[in-house]
């Protein structure tokens, strides 16, 4: 336990302390940062292998921090810390010391942290706090160069994205939660039955999904990750290629024992995965900024992996994770080379680049490895993992058509490729470029050579990774041992004509790459709606969302008193009636004797003086008007056997008609605005409502009977025994409920001070203003 | 009874309403007594209308009216004096500073 929890913590604690070391160390810092990353990769690596347990943290709602490091779990921390290992070194010689290095490592500590709390947790809860964790430290790194505008509007528009998405995923988790009973990710696969069964399963599939598919970028929420290239490259190499936009694939696969048998599932898992293939390869080519390249390449190959977890296949999840591990490698040496480019040349256009090779033999020769892995050539590793994802889309239920689709954006990505590896490298020399290029030094190198030297064991020797970090992932997911048997040569197998079909189309389309350009300029031309500008006109230049907002708001909140109180009756009127109504609660029993002439004349002067109070013109009528409704409801209060009632009501009665009568003195005559038509009526209507309601309630609670007669025998009962009186009710107040008399009194005191300060206010400050004193 | 005491709460919501939607701070103060009157006896009848005697022991009696709502009325009477006090003072001093009874004045909207 204390492994798994110290890797989660230490990058915690390191984040808080680097802006402090940043004062000691300087621009030494990333040799900090190095060392924390370097201490969280040993303490993955020292993790057991299946390790899981659980520490207690809010037992009441069912949270408890679960560590779950099983293959999948530890496949992606091993990819988080050793990725993160090589971008720390990788940044100390790529950020200038004119950077503000102490926030760039706190940021980018708090993501290693938080990411390594998604991939290792076993709650769904504690899953999706640090997931959103992950979304603002993503948020805070695209800002880093926050005085630049493209670093602010990508920053914003990927929270925006990720966190709708996270809200619609934790409404889905919550609803996964209520069906199941749990929120531990095994238990939740122990009753997968119960929960497929749920008519509710569905709308939590969906939500969920969302939340991954934002995070990881799919269609039509791809567009935050080209904007989030604004980033320093390390961060575009660690978090929006190598680990971040991961963690959508990884919940998909967590949930993939959980909700694979569900009717939804292939169709919104694989069909959105090959869509966003598709896209994202069309766009790649249209970009000539090379990161922008990558990102959109990123967002194919996420595709690519997202529609293999969706066949529901054995074959299809381990294609999957094998290429999830693959991109992970060759995506991140790519950034780092386009990030070398950028530095030694000042520049990422394509179009200005050519001929690089002569002068950066290495960074040549580095990125031909990277982008013939993405390509699927044969001895490195995307060749392995691209038949598989061939095979297990022939094999899948989406057949033919998927391997097609495949292979067509196989082409496409083929061709990007060598644009990456060929066109910027080869050709004749360019002098075009701001600074003039070299070779970059040997630490800035060495973090991608490690990459690629991964690529290419693995493209030579596919077992090197089968049994230590694939076979486990994929039996993680499964819940059963695979059949893998990762090789080089399958045989004249249908995949290899595939392979060779994407390779060789792509060489053919690279050869013409200006007519294919031309014709998906064209394409481009044509389509109308952009999600870019849908999201332009929501949030930022726009802005509807927020002028919505800002509608409602000034709708509701006018600052007039009769504004609040229609909505808060109005709620209060439809709340009571329909709760009544589901309830079903009817008018019970009620006392239907004939009713006695004085009660007719009683409740008609009640009625009467509640009407004239409201009708009258002059203030004495009114107060005279509410005097005679009080005294009615004092006698009301004598003959429904509450002398006492009756005694406090008149007097109270008298006071506050005295009380009305010494402040209508300053008081102006009573002027009633007429309020305009529109507004009487919602108010006639909305007072009806009340008046209604209440007779019903009235009549409910008659029927109804709710105080407990015991409470009534216990006071009828103890009252001459226990306190000494007769009288029952004065004995409740003054000694069984003494207490809240005494408050009472207070309450009744502290109305009294605030009257008295409120008069004797007025008058010192008139007395000041009177002696030209400051008034306030 | 019943039926007509329900009326009667009714009348008194209704207009205790209407006032309180005024814009004049003093049928403000004049809605808010109509709802407390209305609210008063809507706890009287919730307890029962009526039956047996009042709650003051007598020898030889059995059935006595609950106690309970009538010493939360009692309260309420109270505590609802209370409240208007504060609030014609309160309308009192609005019309010292502001030299008008419209509300709507206190948002800074003006007639003119």
């Amino acid at each position: 336990m204390a492994a798994a929890l110290g890797a989660i913590v230490l990058p915690f604690a390191g984040a808080v302390l680097m802006p402090l070391l940043y004062r000691l160390l300087g621009r030494r810092l990333g040799y900090a940062a190095l060392a924390v990353a370097v201490a969280t990769l040993a303490l993955v690596l020292s993790i057991p292998e299946g390790f899981s347990g659980t520490v207690n943290w809010v037992p009441q709602l069912g949270i408890a921090l679960t560590v779950q490091a099983d293959g999948w779990g530890r496949l992606l921390a091993l990819l988080i810390t050793g990725i993160g290992t090589l971008v720390m070194l990788y940044s100390i010689l790529y950020l200038g010391a004119e950077e503000d290095l102490g926030k760039f490592y706190l940021y980018i500590l708090l993501f290693m942290g938080a990411m390594l709390g998604v991939v290792l947790s076993g709650n769904l809860l504690v899953l999706y706090v640090f997931w959103e964790l992950t979304s603002v430290a993503s948020f805070l790194l695209i800002g880093f160069w926050y005085t630049e505008e493209s670093g602010v509007y990508g920053a914003v528009k990927a929270l925006l994205i990720t966190v709708s998405g996270g809200l619609a995923m934790l409404a889905g988790i919550t609803i996964l939660g209520s069906i199941a009973g749990t929120y531990e990710l095994t238990a939740l696969v122990d009753r997968r039955s119960e929960v497929l069964a749920h008519p509710l399963s569905g709308v939590a599939l969906v939500l969920i999904l969302l939340g991954a598919f934002t995070k990881s970028a799919q269609v039509p929420f791809h567009i935050w990750l080209p904007d989030a290239m604004a980033a320093p490259t390390p961060v575009s190499a660690y978090l929006h290629s190598a680990t971040m936009v991961k963690a959508g694939l990884f919940l998909v696969a967590r949930l993939w024992p959980l909700f694979s048998p569900h009717p939804y599932w292939t169709g919104l898992v694989s069909t959105v995965g090959l869509a966003t293939m598709v896209l994202g390869a069309y766009l790649a080519l249209q970009k000539t900024d090379l990161k922008a390249i990558l990102a959109m390449s990123t967002v194919s190959q996420l595709g690519l992996i997202l529609s293999l977890f969706g066949y529901g296949t054995a074959e299809g999840v381990a294609a999957g994770i094998l290429h999830l591990f693959n991109h992970s490698t060759f995506k991140g040496l790519l950034f780092m080379v386009v990030g070398i480019i950028d530095h030694m040349t000042g520049t990422r256009e394509v179009t200005r680049l050519s001929g690089l090779a002569r002068a950066m033999p290495v960074t040549a020769a580095l990125a031909a490895v990277g982008a013939g892995a993405m390509a699927g050539v044969p001895l490195l590793s995307g060749f392995v993992s691209k038949e598989l994802f061939l095979e297990a889309s022939l094999h899948g239920p989406l057949g033919a058509l998927a391997a097609a689709v495949g292979t067509g954006a196989s082409i496409l990505t083929t061709t990007y490729c060598l644009v990456l590896a060929h066109k910027i490298f080869y050709g004749p020399e360019t002098h075009d470029t701001p600074k003039h290029p070299h070779e970059a030094p040997w630490p800035m190198l060495l973090p991608p050579a490690v990459l690629a030297a991964v690529v290419v064991a693995v493209g030579v020797y596919p077992g090197l990774v089968e049994h230590g970090l694939v076979a486990p992932a994929v039996a993680a997911v499964l819940g059963e041992e695979p059949h893998l048997h990762l090789a080089l040569w399958h045989g004249f197998t249908p995949a290899l004509g595939m392979s060779a079909v994407a390779l060789v189309g792509g060489l053919v389309a690279y050869r013409r790459l200006d007519a294919l350009a031309a014709l998906l300029g064209r394409i481009a031309g044509s389509i109308r709606l952009h999600a870019n500008a849908v999201y332009d006109y929501l949030w930022w230049r726009e802005k509807a969302v927020e002028r919505w907002a800002r509608a409602i708001t000034s709708y509701q909140m006018t600052g007039f008193l009769r504004d609040y109180l229609v909505f808060i009756l109005g709620a209060a009127v439809l709340g009571i009636l329909t709760t009544a109504w589901m309830k079903g609660l009817r008018i019970g029993e009620l006392n239907l004797a004939p009713v006695e002439p004085h009660e007719w004349v009683l409740m008609g002067v009640i009625a009467a003086g509640a009407l004239t109070t409201l009708l009258a013109r002059n203030r004495l009528v009114a107060i005279a008007a509410l005097g005679i409704t009080g005294l009615p409801v004092s006698l009301y209060f004598a003959w429904m056997r509450a002398p006492d009632l009756a005694l406090t009501q008149l007097v109270v009665e008298v006071i506050t008609t005295v009380l009305f009568l010494l402040v209508f003195a300053h008081l102006p005559q009573l002027k009633v605005d007429p309020p305009t038509p529109r507004y009487r009526d919602v108010n006639v209507l909305v007072a009806v409502a009340v008046g209604a309601v209440a007779a019903l309630y009235t009549l409910l609670a008659a029927g109804l009977r709710r105080f407990p007669p015991e409470i009534a025998r216990y006071y009828l009962e103890n009252s001459y025994e226990a306190a000494g009186g007769k009288n029952v009710v004065n004995v409740i107040l003054v000694d069984f409920r003494g207490w809240d008399t005494l408050f009472e009194i207070t309450v009744l005191s502290m109305a009294g001070l605030a009257v008295y300060s409120l008069t004797r206010l007025g008058r010192s400050r008139e007395a000041e203003e009177a002696r030209g004193g400051e008034s306030w | 009874m019943e039926l007509l005491t329900a009326i009667g709460i009714g009348v008194l919501f209704a207009a205790g309403t209407y006032l309180l939607l005024s814009r004049n701070v003093v049928r403000v103060v004049l809605g808010n007594s109509l709802l407390a009157y209305g609210t008063n006896l809507m706890l009287l009848a919730s307890g029962g209308l009526g039956r047996g005697a009042a709650p003051v022991l007598v020898e030889g009696v059995e059935v006595y009216t609950d106690p309970v709502p009538q010493a939360l009325i009692l309260t309420a009477i109270v505590i609802n004096f209370g409240v208007t006090a504060f609030l014609l003072v309160l309308a009192y001093r609005m019309v010292q500073e502001h030299r008008s009874e419209d509300l709507a004045h206190l948002r800074g909207v003006d007639d003119e």
